[in-house]
């Protein structure tokens, strides 16, 4: 039996620890929000946070995750509220939308360690997130617009 | 029996001008059953113009869309051929997949098919009229129920006008619903317009961007599903 918190929620899970945290959230939790794009952390498409850092939840075993924190997109915020999401409908980032969660969650990430990013430090922070559609434009805008929704604080 | 057909994806871009354009995956579902095989006896009373719509008694619009949403923007280009004519707000349209069935077949290709680019002239036609069949048939309610003619109401946004006389489309759903659709339906034309050709953001960004998004590999399936791009909501 392995502890897990995810989403402040705490669970026992009946699992090997050399499980992927992926397989946990999707199948056992059923928090189908977090993809699974490659299986091999090169797509960025099933990031998470573990205490607080993005993490590639498909190589991300049980074991290094028990006892710990997790956040996945259905706890980034109450009543979809973070700004990142409001910023994601004012720029109409999606497209297919499958790699978006995983967009957002890394970028969540960046914008609590740099409230002010400059095109740079997005590319940058967000390189291991690959989109086929190509939203990248659309993800950067959107990253512009939720920091600034966040240092102006109408939307939480 | 389901087939998916896909090209490389730099093949195609080397090939794709020849092919005529556009993305190349297909699903194919024979078809069978009539639209009461398709859904299940509804409650509250709800209005069935054709294949494509229903309206609700409280008011609940659903959209039918007969292609597989991948990305390609039909979720709400379609809704927006099919609001323009019932004279409903695009954003307040629920809108769903399609099952298996011949109503959905392509109307040029002879099969359910998403794939060549080729959705929304398609079906320019044939969303244009499933809401305008609807519209014209709560309409005539409407001036039945009013005692007047039909060319003396107007409608607005879900509403049936007749001077100060205002009724919702889904208080007529029940009295619609026993009327025959007309064989043919006129359409507006270019100047009436609302939102086909308007700018309007994409109708299941808010699913994508949050955790409602469901993907075929989302969905607890018997089966082994594989299918990636699919969406299912």
């Amino acid at each position: 039996m392995i502890q897990i918190t995810v989403n402040k929620k705490l669970y026992t899970v009946d699992a090997p620890p050399e499980m992927p945290l992926l397989w946990m959230l999707r199948d056992v939790l059923n928090l189908t929000g977090t993809k699974y794009g490659c299986g091999m952390a090169q797509c960025g498409a099933c990031t998470v946070h573990l205490n607080g850092e993005a993490v590639r939840s498909c190589v991300t075993k049980l074991s290094r995750a028990a006892n710990q924190d997790i956040t996945t997109i259905e706890g980034l915020s109450i009543d979809n509220n973070h700004p990142l999401q409001a910023a994601w409908l004012i720029e109409d980032a999606p497209q297919c939308g499958y790699c978006q969660s995983g967009q957002i969650m890394s970028a969540a990430v960046l914008l609590k360690e740099n409230p002010n990013p400059t095109d740079q430090d997005i590319d940058d922070a967000m390189s291991g997130n690959i989109c086929r559609c190509g939203t990248y434009p659309r993800i950067r805008k959107a990253i512009h617009t939720a920091a600034r929704l966040q240092k102006e604080g109408g939307v939480k | 029996m389901k087939e998916l057909t896909t090209v490389n994806r730099r093949s195609f871009l080397k090939t794709g001008a020849a092919l005529g354009g556009g993305l190349i995956i297909s699903f194919m579902i024979p078809a069978k059953g009539g639209l009461k095989k398709l859904f299940k006896p509804p409650t509250p009373a709800v209005f069935i113009p054709n294949a494509f719509l229903q309206i609700s008694a409280d008011n609940k619009i659903k959209l039918i869309l007969a292609h597989v949403e991948m990305g390609q923007g039909i979720w709400t280009t379609l809704t927006m051929l099919l609001a323009d004519e019932l004279d409903a707000d695009p954003k307040s349209i629920n809108i769903v997949h399609a099952p298996p069935g011949k109503e959905y077949n392509h109307t040029q290709w002879g099969m359910q098919i998403t794939g060549g680019s080729s959705t929304t002239y398609s079906e320019f036609d044939r969303y244009r009229k499933a809401g305008a069949t609807a519209r014209v048939l709560l309409v005539q309610a409407a001036a039945e129920h009013w005692g007047v003619q039909p060319s003396a109401c107007k409608t607005a946004n879900g509403f049936i006008i007749n001077g100060d006389k205002k009724i919702s489309y889904g208080e007529m759903v029940v009295a619609a619903s026993t009327l025959t659709p007309p064989g043919d339906v006129p359409l507006r034309t270019k100047e009436q317009w609302k939102y086909i050709g308007k700018g309007l953001k994409r109708l299941d960004a808010p699913d994508k961007g949050y955790t409602n998004g469901r993907f075929i590999n989302c969905s607890s399936c018997p089966l082994a599903c594989n299918g990636r791009h699919g969406k299912i909501f």
